[in-house]
């Protein structure tokens, strides 16, 4: 079946033709691998050394902001900035309800949204299409700071400011874009012949994208609903404009003021340790996804 | 690269894998099929309800405050008190506006330096994490990590790792013997630049890895395979196997990148807040400016409803050049 | 064929007024009080202050009024008020920067409370500075609140090591000057002064009370002409050069160029530098790390004092429902076991002059420096202060950036500086107030 395949795709046509290499020896092939071992580790080494470096000075006390790193000042370490964050009463738990709220509802909401728009942006034209595809794109397309006293104000016409839906339908608006993109990528990569082939059978339209499109296109869902989780997990300056009680507030509002100290000086402690304590959903977030997304790329979506 | 050779045929279309069938006749998929006809229209008609949720919350949430950002930019629209409609003064006052001209100069460059980096590492990390290999998990979640932390912490963190002296950057230069130690990152628009490019690029490569992942998976195996047997390396497989068939995804990826990069913001105004004296000073950094310690909008208005003309221009160029495998977008 | 549809009915009736209770609940802000049921008054504050502390305590001990902080970081401050009060949202009461008051009062971001503010028995012992903010055309728009004037704060162990006398802090240009060269001597990275160099804030913060103190001015009467006098006086230019010969004499950590007041006075409060110019609050988190911190006015150059009377004022917001619960709640505020709270808890310092009794002095000794030092102190009165100097790109930081650590020659950039100023305070004042 392979060699079958090569002559009908044409862009193999223009492959440069070298004569076939003598057989890889398998020490060659270790070799590749081992290179490929060193790569990667290097790399995550490079992506995790801010994290170690933000969770160690999480963990050591306010004196060791102002002077250099010593390997002496690793061994004093102290949990006082947790207990601090922690400890400023029940309502950092509180300030996260509400932050895990606006996520998997604006994860859900734009989940939904993006599938159906993305499927019938992708395989059911119609006129204007074009159009709406661009319009639903254009809020990437804005400097959101300078929309927020506007979309503040609009919030206000429609009693939604200081309410925690408003910023979910504003968070999934933003990230519409995005997620549309992706969805209509994502059906527009599924074969017409399955579509047809269910469309001939007499299914619904209903049950086409239930039953055929969306499984085809679990890695992207997954993509959006976790990038959507993300952004609205770690918002801040709409959360902060948009909403006004502190019964309302989200964990990234509620962080920065516990990390903020008079006169604009931040408390790098309590910063670190709030980004840690704050990633830690995402993550797991993500790491459910992710089983998820691999099993539909490895269903090998298209055999 | 042969468009129009690969009408009538998709990424990871199984035709490719199969022997051509003996019809020659092949549905030609290349424009959206206007027929006539009840299914059509009914499919049509359908499209138009599925994607009016999302044209819904865009109309609400984005088209009335634009409209009202658009009401505001032909005003004087101070704190709070009278607004006065002033016409297009605000506008005029732009094309007069050296720091907006000076800061659209500096947006483009690090556009232009940032979105290739973006764009060719966040490529490599997908090829790297797409096979499977023990450990790729592992790889691929760290590769991600940044994309779920906080920008302003992480941009804190940086801003004092960098911190002359005191940092852990200038600790390690200097004991490796590299400079005395107190290089000063922030207070030079190149050193600047390059830490903020570091940064944007650490934490949002994950992202651009996980679309082409998405693309990626589309292309079948058996084209690798082919490829392979024909002899071709590695660098020739992705140049002529997977590129070609990730145009989409390469489009996505493009207009994301570029439109991040033009807006960008959070990263200067933590690091840099633009200095020295307006070095690194970008288009919304300025904007940010005239709103919120200017507490200008109408003339913020003005200057957020250009920026979002030229991006929309500059997207749409983008997803027109990179239109491909057969169907338009 | 009724029933499934009664109950369907029932269900979405269910569903709609559970809808409608939700919808009713949100939309903050306050309640009218009926009977028995105390007002409720929103109150937003700022960062990192007292405010959050004494809104409890006054929860605690007034049954009928119950006021709901919000705290709200300093950034979006002004901006998140401003569309708030244009949507009708606004808070009833707002602590906010003391230097943005005659802003609100000239915008009628605050209400008029001059009959109130004029009502108070101490109203003479409130800080003369922060009052002058606070009053527009004759009127009271604001009540100063929390006084943060700006002190040398200089340490005493380290003064010892340096051979220097630890209980005569610097009272001249020459004194700084010498003394920090004294401590950098010490070596082991410690530094003997210390500049918020890109932090806008931080640097009028600290570097004007020199000029007043020598007897310049920085900025021109309020109103719509108003200018900054950089290059009139020349002592603008005498304290810049201070600045820069600390700077060229190495006495400066090369971090501080770029400092941006995030990490402002981290080096001080763990011992390692001389002399700061900043807020008392800095000095329990010293005394913490085991720092013993003595603390004076900031001098002039040739002698004298000042200090620039930073903090926060008190204001009744525009579209309040409750302006008589409203003003009890600040007239406690303004009260003695308020103000008293202020100082013993945060560090912080009265706005009343009249709580300096010798008791007062013995207990808070380095808080009543600052309070004495406020009484000869100054805030420049401008709307535009923010554009014009706190802005990282304004031109005061820029001047301050070109004359201090580039050298340059403050004739032409302090001339610069003023015109650029003079530039954005019009366009503030025509933007703002012009209509």
């Amino acid at each position: 079946m392979a060699s079958q395949s090569a002559p009908s795709s044409p862009a193999l046509v223009a492959l440069p033709v070298r004569p076939a290499p003598a057989a890889r020896s398998r020490g060659w092939r270790r070799a590749g691998r081992v290179a490929y071992y060193v790569v990667a580790i290097a790399l995550a080494l490079v992506f995790l050394f801010p994290f170690a470096w933000a969770l160690i000075r999480s963990l050591q006390g306010p004196a060791a902001e102002g002077s250099p790193p010593t390997l002496g000042s690793l061994v004093h370490l102290t949990l006082q900035n947790y207990t601090g964050l922690l400890g400023s009463g029940t309502t950092l738990w509180h300030y996260a309800g509400n932050s895990l709220i606006v996520a998997v509802g604006t994860a859900l909401l734009t989940g939904v949204v993006a599938t159906l728009a993305g499927y019938g942006l992708s395989r059911l034209r119609f006129p204007g299409s074009g159009i709406v595809f661009v319009v639903i794109l254009a809020p990437f397309m804005v400097p959101f700071q300078a929309m927020l006293t506007a979309l503040f104000t609009v919030l206000v016409w429609l009693h939604l400011n200081n309410t925690l839906p408003g910023l979910i339908g504003v968070y999934a608006t933003f990230q519409l874009p995005f997620c549309v993109f992706i969805m209509r990528n994502s059906f527009s990569a599924v074969p017409k012949e399955i579509e047809d082939a269910a469309l001939v059978d007499g299914a619904s339209t209903g049950s086409i994208l239930g039953r055929v499109m969306i499984p085809l296109a679990r890695p992207g869902i997954v993509t959006v609903i976790l990038f959507a989780f993300v952004f609205a997990w770690n918002e801040f300056l709409a959360a902060l404009m948009l909403l006004t009680s502190d019964t309302r507030m989200t964990l990234p509002v509620a962080l920065n003021n516990l990390a903020s100290a008079a006169y604009g000086r931040v408390n790098f402690g309590s910063l670190d340790a709030g980004a840690v304590v704050a990633m830690v959903p995402c993550l797991l977030v993500f790491l459910v996804l992710q089983r998820a997304y691999v099993r539909g790329i490895t269903a090998g979506a298209v055999k | 690269m042969g468009r129009r050779e690969e009408s009538g045929q998709q990424p990871g279309d199984p035709a490719a894998a199969r022997p051509a069938p003996a019809r020659r006749w092949r549905p030609r998929l290349t424009r959206p099929r206007r027929s006539t006809g009840v299914l059509a229209r009914r499919r049509a008609r359908t499209g138009m309800l599925l994607t009016a949720p999302a044209f819904a919350l865009v109309a609400v949430f984005f088209l009335l405050p634009l409209g009202l950002v658009v009401y505001m930019s032909v005003h004087n629209w101070p704190l709070f008190g009278q607004t006065r409609f002033i016409g297009l003064a605000n506008y005029r006052e732009m094309l007069h506006d050296g720091t907006f001209g000076h800061s659209l100069l500096f947006t483009a460059k690090y556009t232009a330096i940032v979105t290739p980096v973006q764009i060719v590492l966040g490529y490599l990390l997908a090829v790297m994490v797409r096979r499977k290999l023990r450990g790729v998990g592992f790889f691929r979640t760290v590769y991600f990590m940044p994309v779920v932390v906080g920008f302003a912490a992480s941009a804190y963190a940086v801003l004092v790792m960098i911190t002359p002296g005191i940092g852990v950057v200038d600790t390690i230069l200097k004991a490796l013997g590299l400079d005395n130690g107190q290089t000063n990152w922030v207070t030079s628009p190149g050193l600047a630049l390059l830490v903020v490019i570091v940064l944007i690029t650490w934490k949002t490569v994950g992202i651009a890895m996980i679309l082409f992942m998405a693309g990626m998976q589309a292309v079948p195996e058996e084209l690798y395979e082919a490829a392979k047997v024909d002899g071709a390396g590695w660098w020739a497989r992705e140049f002529h196997v997977t590129l070609p068939l990730i145009r989409r995804t390469m489009a996505l990826v493009l207009v994301l990148t570029v439109a991040g990069s033009v807006l960008a913001f959070d990263q200067f105004f933590i690091l840099t807040q633009g200095g020295p004296d307006n070095a690194t000073l970008t288009a919304v950094l300025w904007i940010y400016t005239t709103a919120f310690l200017q507490y200008r909008f109408g003339y913020a208005a003005a200057l957020s409803i250009v920026l979002l003309i030229l991006l929309v221009i500059l997207s749409a160029v983008q997803i027109r050049a990179l239109r491909g495998g057969g169907e338009t977008d | 064929m009724q029933p499934p549809y009664r109950r369907a009915a029932a269900g979405a009736a269910a569903v709609l007024s559970l809808a409608l209770v939700a919808a009713c609940s949100s939309g903050g802000g306050s309640s009218p009080s009926s009977s028995g049921k105390p007002t409720v008054i929103s109150f937003w504050v700022r960062v990192d202050n007292p405010s959050v502390g004494l809104a409890r305590l006054f929860n605690q001990t007034h049954k009928n009024i119950k006021v709901d902080a919000t705290v709200i970081p300093d950034a979006e401050y002004v901006t998140k008020l401003g569309a708030a009060v244009r949507g009708h949202t606004g808070p009833d009461v707002a602590d906010f920067d003391d230097i943005n008051a005659p802003l609100f009062a000239a915008t009628h971001i605050t209400e008029n409370i001059n009959s109130e503010v004029n009502s108070l028995s101490f109203k003479k012992y409130l800080n003369p500075a922060e009052l002058g903010l606070a009053s527009y055309n004759g009127q009271y728009y604001a009540a100063p609140y929390i006084n943060g004037s700006s002190v040398m704060m200089y340490n005493k162990g380290l003064f010892r090591q340096a051979g220097l006398n630890p209980g005569s802090p610097p009272t001249t240009y020459a004194q700084i000057l010498t003394d920090s060269e004294k401590i950098t001597k010490l070596g082991h990275g410690i530094d003997g002064f210390t500049i918020p160099g890109a932090c806008g804030g931080c640097l009028v913060y600290t570097v004007w009370p020199l000029i007043w103190a020598s007897g310049g001015q920085v900025f021109s009467a309020f109103g719509p002409d108003q200018t900054t006098t950089y290059a009139k006086y020349p002592q603008v230019a005498a304290a810049l050069e201070l600045y820069r010969k600390l700077w060229q004499a190495g006495t400066v950590a090369s971090a501080d160029r770029s400092q941006n007041g995030s990490t402002w006075g981290a080096t001080f409060m763990s011992g390692k530098e001389g002399i700061l110019f900043g807020t008392p609050v800095d000095i329990p988190v010293a005394a913490k790390n085991g720092v013993d911190v003595g603390v004076a006015p900031i001098p002039g150059d040739t002698g004298g004092y000042s200090t620039f009377v930073g903090g926060d004022e008190l204001g009744i917001i525009n579209g309040t429902a409750h302006q008589s619960a409203d003003w009890t709640f600040i007239k406690w505020m303004l009260g003695q076991q308020a103000q008293t709270y202020v100082a013993s808890a945060w560090y912080l310092v009265p706005v009343r002059s009249d709580m300096l009794t010798p008791s007062f002095e013995s207990k808070y000794p380095d808080v009543a420096v600052a309070l004495k030092a406020s009484e000869v102190g100054s805030v420049p009165k401008t709307v535009g202060f923010t554009a014009a100097t706190e802005d990282p790109n304004s031109p005061w930081v820029t001047a301050f950036e070109q004359v201090v650590f580039s050298g340059g020659n403050p004739a032409t950039v302090l001339k610069q500086a003023d015109s650029s100023s003079k530039q954005i305070l019009q366009q503030q004042y025509q933007q703002q107030l012009g209509g």
